[in-house]
């Protein structure tokens, strides 16, 4: 016998949580299903960064307040918790295979700019999920660790969805379960994409990181065995913690062999000479066109779920919290007895927002290799003349 | 010199407490100034009630949510902690002067629905008051009680508030001072709008109100000296108290006599035989038209300042939170030297959502003694009319209209001579009012 909600939201990422929440705030009984026994542990590689703090994003501004422990969305109207330790980045700096530096951002200025000069936060997932499972569970959300859910049956008033164990009904189902989402393509959501590739990254945390600018984002462009691959690093929002991440959308490479050869090479072996790996994690993504309408049968589908890879944590958060109130707005119509609307306005968001475009823009960050088909043309082409 | 805040925020009253809580969750510098000695006490007149509970409001649904205490708005996608007591309304029921009764919304059915079928909630407004309050203190909002604000004024980069010999400068201001908004006033919105009249309410707490029905708001329109009164008489949200609402819109009515009047009508008393009031508590609003250009010069009207009268708790939530949204997202657009869409955004929600026909529409209600000027001519007409009619508590789609227009062949036929008053309905609100409005002048 199934379990009955109002909502159920597979998946606790940021989509997830801010779904669950917004609904469960207007009264809605809502179940978030997560596939990870411990829903604020973080499995898979992720930068655990906020993106664009000193532009629009989204439609959308994203506002980190630590005095009053909130990151909030003005336009989208809403906020959560976070009270873990942060760290500003304030520029990218983009090195080609042989060590030509591209700086995006001049550092120095912008952190003369202070909080408006950062480019990016950086943030403790494990803490920013642990805020917002607390916040979700006071407004009654049912948090369902360890239901890796497999089976999604809508009807014409309702969705089922389980794991092959427990099962659970809702009247809509918002499917948050991120970029290789079961629920999009259980749905046949996927029929309609156009597939690009795959995206490979592995990330390690790492103690004596020594880079130039503590405050910048490094990457080096390149290849490794004839693959390119990029390399990421970045301070980690915890003292003395660094991150670095290697990736690549060519399914040959060998990402820790890059990494090795990477971190040796002349202009930046300094920066990894003391580092010590202390955790490991890493993910591979589906790289879809994005859904184009993301509600059928009864079932929103939000974050990088819909998205080709990906909307960054922030527009997770955005969309979800939409998709969120956009349920709980329908259901509120369909027990008035009136015509339901809600969900369009979800729907209409996402389609102005999120065009093809953007996504298309978003691989182009990873299609050099295609172009410039060794390191030699990179550092021509990219190089200082 | 004093601290310069993002934005001042005049009233601490549903619209104040609202936008207060939305800029100071952005982060923004926020102080908020409010006349009351103890932000926390309702000394003025009010229902303290959320209507609209069963149909979209401005665009909008108030969706109450016992389980977790909570009062959200899924459109703005917003929500708020209210902790105290609670009522359901179910219908309204209107009663012509000799007690011809129109039921609005039949109570049994709409209760069969449980909490669909409310039409209005019945809050404790200390209560919700005390919640927001508490709210902005963790938020880190700079409250100044005891702070009314008399002035206005655009500055260099800015706008100052001085309240006697303090002042208060910010690079924006919020005014959500009520229906009789200095802010308004100070600012200069006032001289484009039109002034109808003025409404006058006072109000009883009492005890041992005998209702016919729990859960029905009563409403008894009648005459008192050949004045137009209406009375609203409910239960409150605390256990055992109800509100005696007594309202008109003409200056020379004495309340106090014409409650006791309404009161004292043979299908009424028996409610009353044993009530004692236990408080009073009186208001008095200026009725202008809505103001459409809610912004100018850094300053944003929100809630009842910006309306005609009124825009309800419900309304004034909804746009002091957007109020304070759009102010968050003007400071961060000007911190990032990008270009400015907050303050238009909201501006846009409040014209397209609440138009200056919307002040028009909600004041018709009061227009029934101008139109059929006698407890006899009410008499008739509401005896005409057949309920119960759909269950419903906006002010803007009551459904007496239509069952007015049902009725208007029968009366057409037996009462040409009152159907030529009734067509003054028709004429605008300012010729509806024109007697009682050259009687009556706006209070500051």
């Amino acid at each position: 016998m199934a379990r009955e909600y109002d909502i159920i939201v597979v998946g606790a990422g940021p989509a997830g949580l801010c779904a669950a929440r917004a609904a469960a705030e207007n009264g809605m009984r809502v179940a978030i299903l997560e596939k990870k026994p411990d829903p604020a542990k973080l499995t898979r590689a992720c930068a655990q960064t906020l993106i664009s703090m000193n532009e629009s994003f989204f439609g959308d501004i994203c506002i980190f307040n630590p005095d009053n422990n909130r990151i909030s969305f003005p336009h989208t109207g809403f906020s959560v918790t976070y009270s873990g330790p942060h760290k500003n980045l304030y520029a990218q700096h983009a090195y080609t295979p042989g060590g030509h530096l591209i700086e995006i951002g001049n550092v120095r200025e912008q952190r003369m700019k202070g909080d408006l000069g950062r480019v990016g936060l950086i943030l403790d997932k494990e803490t920013l999920f642990r805020g917002m499972l607390e916040e979700a569970r006071a407004c009654g959300v049912d948090i369902i660790s360890g239901v890796n859910v497999d089976a999604v049956i809508p009807t014409e008033d309702s969705v089922t969805a389980g794991d092959g164990g427990k099962t659970f009904k809702g009247r809509y189902l918002i499917a948050a379960d991120g970029v290789n989402s079961k629920t999009a393509e259980i749905l046949g959501f996927n029929k309609d994409r156009q597939y690009y590739c795959n995206m490979y990254s592995i990330a390690w945390d790492m103690t004596g990181m020594k880079l130039p600018e503590p405050d910048v984002v490094y990457t080096i462009q390149g290849f490794h065995e004839g693959c390119g691959v990029m390399l990421f690093a970045l301070a980690e929002a915890k003292d003395d913690l660094w991150m670095l991440i290697m990736l690549t959308v060519d399914p040959r490479a060998n990402l820790n062999k890059a990494a090795e050869a990477f971190m040796k090479k002349p202009f930046c072996a300094e920066w990894f000479r003391n580092t010590k790996s202390v955790g490991v994690r890493s993910a591979v993504c589906n790289c879809w066109s994005p859904i184009v309408e993301p509600f059928r049968n009864n079932v929103l589908v939000v974050g990088d779920a819909a998205s080709t890879q990906e909307i960054e944590n922030t527009a997770a958060m955005i969309s979800g919290w939409k998709a969120g109130k956009a349920a709980a707005a329908s259901i509120q119509e369909e027990r008035l007895g009136i015509e339901i609307t809600g969900v369009n306005d979800y729907v209409n968001w996402w389609k102005q927002i999120y065009t093809p475009l953007k996504s298309e823009i978003y691989m182009k960050i990873y299609a050099p290799p295609y172009f410039l088909t060794s390191d030699k043309d990179m550092d021509y082409v990219l190089g200082p003349n | 010199m004093n601290k310069r805040y993002d934005v001042i925020i005049v009233g601490a009253g549903c619209a104040g407490l609202l936008a207060a809580k939305a800029a100071a969750e952005n982060g923004l510098e926020v102080a908020l100034l409010e006349k009351k000695q103890d932000p926390a006490k309702l000394v003025r007149a009010c229902g303290q009630t959320l209507v609209s509970m069963n149909e979209p409001l401005f665009g909008d649904f108030c969706i109450f949510n016992p389980r977790d205490k909570r009062i959200g708005f899924p459109g703005a996608g917003f929500s708020f902690k209210y902790e105290g007591p609670y009522r359901n309304l179910y219908a309204q029921h209107l009663f012509a002067p000799s007690g011809h009764r129109i039921e609005i919304g039949d109570v049994k059915q709409q209760m069969a629905k449980g909490d669909a079928g409310k039409i209005g909630l019945v809050i404790d407004k200390e209560s919700f008051f005390r919640g927001l309050l508490k709210d902005l203190k963790t938020c880190h909002v700079d409250i100044f009680a005891g702070t009314p604000v008399e002035k206005v004024t655009p500055v260099e980069g800015g706008v100052r508030a001085e309240s006697g010999s303090k002042a208060f400068e910010a690079r924006y201001l919020i005014g959500a001072d009520g229906v009789n908004s200095r802010v308004a006033e100070s600012m200069g919105f006032n001289k484009e709008r039109t002034y109808y009249c003025n409404m006058i309410a006072l109000v009883w707490d009492m005890s041992g109100i005998e209702l016919p029905e729990p859960g029905v708001m009563y409403t008894i329109q009648a005459f008192y000296k050949g004045m137009g009164v209406m009375l609203f008489t409910f239960p409150q949200a605390v256990d055992g108290v109800y509100t005696n609402n007594v309202v008109t819109v003409d200056p020379r009515v004495n309340l106090e006599e014409a409650m006791q009047y309404v009161m004292s009508k043979p299908f009424a008393a028996p409610w009353f035989r044993k009530a004692k009031k236990i408080k009073a508590r009186s208001a008095i609003c200026n009725c202008y038209s809505a103001i459409t250009e809610v912004s100018r010069d850094g300053v944003l009207l929100a809630g009842d300042a910006g309306s005609t009268q009124e825009l309800e708790n419900t309304g004034a939530m909804m746009s002091g939170w957007r109020a304070g949204q759009a102010i968050s997202i003007a400071v961060q657009q000007d911190k990032f030297g990008l270009p400015q869409s907050g303050i238009e955004k909201y501006v846009d929600w409040w014209k397209s959502i609440y138009g200056p026909k919307h002040g028009e529409t909600y004041m018709k209600m009061y227009t029934t003694p101008y139109l059929m000027p006698s407890e006899e001519e009410v008499d008739y007409v509401f005896g005409l009319m057949q309920g119960p009619l759909r269950a419903c508590w906006n002010p803007y789609t009551s459904p007496m209209g239509e069952a007015m227009r049902k009725i208007i062949p029968t009366i057409q036929r037996e009462r040409p001579e009152l159907m030529a008053k009734m067509a003054r309905g028709r004429q605008p609100l300012t010729e509806i009012f024109k007697e009682i409005a050259s009687v009556s002048k706006p209070v500051s």
